[in-house]
């Protein structure tokens, strides 16, 4: 039998390479590849016996026993269900709210500077010159100063104002009631 | 459902196929050691609810998904590029090394004209982990495995007559080797 014949008939093709493979299975492992083979086989058997009987048979799902019947339903009942899904339920209706409300007081927000930006007697576009950002900040420097001096002005005004202290009526020259006796 | 002692009957009858068919692909006798280890435990695992006329397809399919777990764990380049490569690839096309003879010996010098002449030398071993992966996992599964066409397609993924072409090419590869070799199919 040559290739030829091979590619002439494939089931001779079957055959031989049948006769190959017992030839393969014929031969002998190495003894040390045929304990270890034995050790992992025996390995998985005692897993699979010290395996619960419980895990290989069908679960069973708890029932209340309110109706008497003897009958054991496969499935739980809707309603259990339905108790389980509506926490989960209020839990993503709340957050979905939430995330909604979030974005409309977002929007309102903006709303409100657009409607200042725009409403006001400077341009939006004002804010965008630099000569002008540097006239602010001198005009609040001012500011600043011009509400520093009041408030030095202020205070020599502020001690008057505490009259009824001894302090205030001695330069007067008003002797306390006691002092002519 | 399987009962422990028939695991033990079929693990004892599949185990030694297991570890050639895995050693031909990983070519390390820990590694194929490991592989098919794994895959007893997790065909007891998770599979022991089933019947004994279940077992043999469903281990031949962990064996093969382990034994790719193991190749993508593979960090060399070898394996990532090579192996895989060659096992997830449908390869069609004629390779050019496929044919490649490495055999010079002529048949008045070599006295091993039968079967286990073949094995006798190791040659048989040799020239089957010199084949194309795809058609060594389909020569496997084929004929020492024993499985039909429509399993092993299912195996491997692909159509019947991938099948048929991948394990005609690989014994017609082998007789050529064996002729060229001075020896006999």
């Amino acid at each position: 039998m040559n290739s030829f014949d091979l590619q002439n008939n494939a089931a001779q093709a079957d055959q031989l390479g049948r006769r190959m493979a017992a030839a393969l299975s014929q031969s002998a492992l190495p003894h040390d590849v045929q304990a270890r083979l034995r050790v992992a086989r025996q390995q998985a058997v005692a897993m699979a016996q010290r395996a619960p009987i419980e895990s290989l048979q069908p679960v069973v799902q708890p029932t209340l026993a309110l109706g008497g019947g003897g009958s054991v339903p496969e499935r739980p009942p809707f309603w259990l269900g339905l108790g389980s899904a509506m926490p989960i339920a209020a839990l993503l209706a709340g957050l979905i709210f939430l995330g909604g409300f979030h974005a409309q007081d977002h929007l309102q927000t903006l709303s409100r500077i657009d409607s200042a930006l725009l409403t006001d007697d400077l341009p939006p576009s004002a804010y965008t010159d630099s000569g002008f950002l540097a006239f602010l900040s001198e005009q609040a420097v001012a500011e600043e100063e011009a509400a520093g001096l009041e408030e030095q002005n202020a205070e020599p005004n502020a001690e008057p104002a505490a009259p009824d202290s001894p302090q205030a009526q001695a330069p007067h020259g008003q002797n306390p009631p006691g002092g002519q006796a | 459902m399987a009962t422990p002692k028939e695991i033990d009957t079929f693990l004892a009858e599949s185990e030694k196929r297991a570890f050639r068919r895995i050693h031909f692909h990983v070519k390390d006798v820990d590694a194929a050691l490991d592989i098919v280890q794994d895959s007893m435990i997790k065909l007891v695992e998770h599979y022991a609810g089933k019947s004994v006329q279940e077992l043999p397809m469903l281990f031949q399919r962990i064996l093969t998904n382990t034994m790719l777990d193991w190749f993508r764990r593979q960090k060399t380049r070898q394996a990532l590029f090579v192996n895989l490569g060659d096992l997830s690839a449908d390869d069609e096309s004629d390779d050019p090394q496929e044919w490649l003879l490495t055999g010079e010996a002529s048949e008045a010098d070599n006295p091993f004209h039968t079967i286990d002449g073949w094995q006798q030398l190791g040659i048989l071993d040799e020239l089957i982990a010199a084949l194309p992966a795809r058609q060594r996992e389909a020569f496997l599964l084929r004929y020492l495995e024993e499985l039909d066409v429509a399993e092993t397609a299912a195996l491997m993924g692909c159509s019947e007559g991938s099948v048929k072409t991948h394990s005609f090419r690989a014994v017609q590869a082998l007789s050529k080797q064996l002729i060229q070799r001075g020896m006999k199919p």
